[in-house]
């Protein structure tokens, strides 16, 4: 609990906090091919350094990102290992059975690199805008599919809600795994069988209390005239700046110049 | 007692027992609630007394008898989106009754939910804040609040609607001292800025702040009365597992051993005024 | 003798993140062997933070804290705190799993190891010390009252009979009645049986009326520590740690800016009675004389 976690915001008021939280969107959208269709060194080198100096602009220290991606660089580098193992071609090194190719390098290099690159970028759009902006912009970015009848409104309010209560679920998760814990219950050794039979005291208190948090939420709601279906208006209108038309540009124009690179 | 123009809310023998249940956890409750009026509700556990908020609030309908809020009946089904924003209810855990990640989203939920206009929610959450003082912090996560904190903003949520009558569960039973007398400020003002107010609690001395106290057991209701006149039910109170007043316990010792002091010693003020008078 | 030593203890939440929070900071404290301290302070003043270093939940990110003798770094040591410590966490009935009382109290005590003969035997001791009912150990947890309930799951904890006891606000919720009977209560087991009482609470009343010391934190630094009478006259402090003195110290003080000083500090109402009585009659009001 005391390392930050992908997936978590970090109020820091910089530029790229302060951009319209779907163009954020759309900019991955938009370099996530970008990153994917480049074959050239230099195409994804440029990529590369437009995602840093990206990070660079949004005043959480280059620390941070390494730190909340090491669980996922840790996966990163066994596949590239087995990759470079089991990926046949020219031999660079052979070790008894163990055969290191040119081909398996490169692959596995250029696969590494380009992951990387977007778990980056996803970070930065994790760090930078709140949960609350994300299923703005998706509820924006989805809101055609009303049209299909797809309830995305309601889709929206549950994500939210489910973002809401992620940090009071954990609180609560944890007070029962301390006050069970001082009760003498090993969570961490034992075989499978004994090991899921003590999570019991643990399991049935965790889902009666979210249950009857539910509960009170349902109630909570409806005293605050919420009604499925309704129609409801919003706090805030999204708008987009002029920073958003630049960063819009400027990720349309990498994309068409992978594209351009490619088809010559 | 208010007079008949002035009544808010009104129960006219109103019984209530949960589906399955044999018992009846209200029992011919009759009493109002007048405009602005500030009520306290006290009882042992198990009194009756959330459910009486629940029915108050027009979350329950009454298994007999009658609600009036603001003259509509809370039986009618076509008066119940009315009658939500009529009355406002503020439960004991703040935790389950906030709903966005955010203080301001939170605040902007009921009106959101009448579809007012971007411009009019944003001026309801602004007056919303401002009454419960929590301007300053509009953009910080539910989560990162203090109880208290956490506690007004609950109030604002349901303030956004802009109630006639706030209904409030043992709004302070998980804060501690600085964040009750926090909540209980607020609902002071809430009071003289002409929006009635039902605060339930087991604190005597913050049910004393009130105009008017019910005293509630087993389902129904034992005494309506001004503060000064139930906590010198020394005797009532006590059996029921509840004090009086911090100043009023002590009065009831001073009355055991065998000294005359004027009824009606409720707070502090009256205590030391009655010692000034005898000593000096 | 002390049982709980903290010597110069510093915990940090999240540390080198925006998020970092220091929670507490240069805290030393003794517990002795055998007292009812009460430790007070507002919410997110560090209390919780505090007593989880006392049964090894969480470990020092600076300084030292020894429980029994050995120091909590000690890994052996701090995984077999709990036989020892028991801790009562807020709202301690949301920690109910089982279908009858008797097995949520026997859960500990089980997993101590004791023999099914012993857990049986303590599980009846200890629902009788708290003057429950025997015959509430068949019920289904689901169909007692709040009150109730609260005192089952503090006898989940006290079954084990730990050496050490903490309890996070026992009364929190429950009317006057209840939350007296709960700590009278274990008052009377300290009492009997020397056990050594923490009470995390933010109700100076209940300190005034069962510790024999209050440590006051806020914002993570220990304020003030000592006699529980000499503690609550610090009204200041109290207040600046967003605390507030007890009914009988607020009123003395009243009383002596009006020019009518009690001889003694009063702590609770039954001081305050008592003080009153000899004022009155000194003052030729006698029982019965006295009134306006």
């Amino acid at each position: 609990m005391n390392n930050i976690s992908m997936g978590q915001y970090l109020p820091a008021g910089s530029p790229v906090h302060r951009l319209d939280p779907r163009s954020k969107l759309i900019c991955i959208a938009l370099l996530v091919p970008a990153v994917l269709m480049t074959s050239n060194p230099l195409g994804l080198t440029l990529v590369s350094l437009w995602t840093l100096l990206v990070v660079l602009l949004s005043g959480i220290k280059p620390g941070l990102y390494w730190q909340s991606l090491k669980p996922l660089w840790v996966l990163l580098l066994i596949s590239f290992v087995l990759q470079v193992f089991f990926t046949p071609g020219n031999a660079l090194l052979t070790l008894g059975f163990i055969k290191i190719s040119r081909e398996g390098l490169l692959y596995s290099g250029w696969l590494l690199w380009r992951i990387s690159v977007l778990l980056l970028a996803a970070s930065v759009l994790t760090f930078t805008t709140t949960p609350l902006q994300l299923t703005m912009a998706l509820e924006w970015l989805l809101s055609p599919l009303r049209r299909m009848r797809v309830p995305v409104q309601e889709l929206a309010m549950m994500i939210n809600l489910a973002l809401r209560f992620v940090p009071t679920l954990f609180d609560e998760a944890r007070m029962l795994l301390l006050a069970q814990r001082s009760r003498g219950t090993d969570f961490n050794s034992g075989s499978i069988k004994e090991r899921v039979s003590r999570l019991t005291p643990f399991m049935v208190p965790l889902l009666t209390n979210i249950f009857s948090r539910a509960d009170e939420l349902a109630l909570a709601m409806e005293i605050r005239c919420y009604r499925v279906g309704a129609a409801r208006s919003r706090l805030h209108v999204m708008r987009f700046r002029p920073a958003d038309y630049a960063a819009l540009f400027l990720n349309t124009a990498i994309l068409a110049a992978v594209i351009t690179a490619k088809a010559l | 007692m208010p007079g008949p123009s002035n009544i808010l809310i009104e129960l006219e023998s109103v019984s209530y027992a949960y589906p399955g249940s044999k018992f009846a956890a209200l029992q011919d409750i009759s009493a109002c609630v007048g405009r602005a009026e500030f009520i306290s509700v006290i009882g042992p556990n198990g009194s009756g007394k959330s459910t009486l908020a629940r029915v108050m609030a027009g979350l329950l309908l009454t298994s007999g008898g009658r609600v009036m809020i603001n003259g509509l009946d809370t039986a009618r089904p076509e008066s119940r989106q009315e009658i939500r924003r009529n009355v406002g209810l503020v439960m004991q855990n703040p935790d389950n009754q906030l709903v966005a990640a955010v203080v301001e989203e939170d605040v902007a939920f009921g009106p959101e939910n009448l579809g007012l206009p971007s411009a009019e929610v944003f001026r309801r959450v602004e007056e919303a804040l401002a009454a419960v003082g929590l301007s300053d912090m509009r953009s910080r996560p539910p989560h990162m609040l203090s109880g208290g904190e956490k506690q007004r903003l609950a109030i604002a949520g349901v303030l956004a609607l802009k109630p006639l009558c706030v209904v409030l569960d043992e709004p302070t039973s998980m804060l501690d001292p600085f964040g009750r007398q926090e909540v209980l400020q607020v609902l002071r003002s809430l009071s003289k800025s002409g929006t009635a107010v039902v605060l339930i609690t087991h604190h005597m001395d913050e049910a004393a702040c009130a105009d008017r106290v019910w005293l509630l057991d087993k389902g129904c209701l034992l005494f309506d009365a001004e503060p000064a006149a139930l906590f010198s039910q020394f005797e009532l109170l006590h059996e029921l597992g509840l004090t009086s007043t911090s100043a009023g316990e002590l009065a009831y010792r001073l009355v055991e051993q065998g000294f005359t002091l004027p009824v009606g010693i409720v707070t502090m003020e009256d205590m030391v005024n009655f010692l000034c008078r005898v000593l000096k | 003798m002390p049982c709980i030593e903290v010597e110069e203890l510093t915990h940090v939440y999240y540390p080198g993140t925006p998020l970092e929070i220091v929670a507490l900071r240069d805290i030393e404290l003794t517990v002795y062997d055998g007292e009812f301290i009460a430790l007070a302070g507002s919410a997110g003043s560090g209390k919780s933070t505090l007593v989880q270093h006392f049964n090894g939940l969480l470990l020092p990110t600076a300084g030292c804290v020894k429980v029994l003798g050995r120091a909590i770094s000690d890994k052996q040591h701090r995984q077999q705190l709990w036989r020892q410590v028991g801790l009562v966490f807020q709202f301690p009935e949301r920690q109910i799993f089982s279908n009858t009382v008797f097995e949520d109290i026997a859960f500990g005590p089980r997993n101590l190891g004791w023999d099914s003969t012993t857990v049986s035997k303590q599980v009846k001791d200890t629902v009788a010390l708290v003057g429950l009912p025997e015959e509430i150990l068949s019920a289904d947890p689901r169909t007692l009252s709040g009150g109730m309930l609260r005192r089952v799951a503090i006898c989940g904890v006290l079954a084990m009979r730990p050496r050490i006891l903490i309890m996070d606000e026992p009364g929190a919720g429950l009317e006057p009645a209840t939350r007296q009977l709960i700590l009278a209560n274990i008052k009377e087991i300290q009492a009997q049986h020397g056990m050594t009482v923490i009470l995390i609470t933010h109700h100076l009343e209940d300190a005034a009326v069962f510790a024999e010391r209050v440590a006051v934190l806020h914002q993570g630094v220990l304020l003030s520590i000592g006699p529980t009478r000499e503690v609550l006259s610090q009204t200041e402090l109290l207040h600046r740690a967003g605390l507030k003195a007890p009914f009988a110290v607020e009123l003395a003080q009243r009383l002596s800016q009006e020019g009518i000083p009690l001889p003694s500090l009063p702590q609770s109402i039954e001081d305050v009675a008592q003080l009153l009585q000899q004022l009155l009659q000194t003052n030729g009001a006698r029982p019965g004389g006295a009134s306006l």
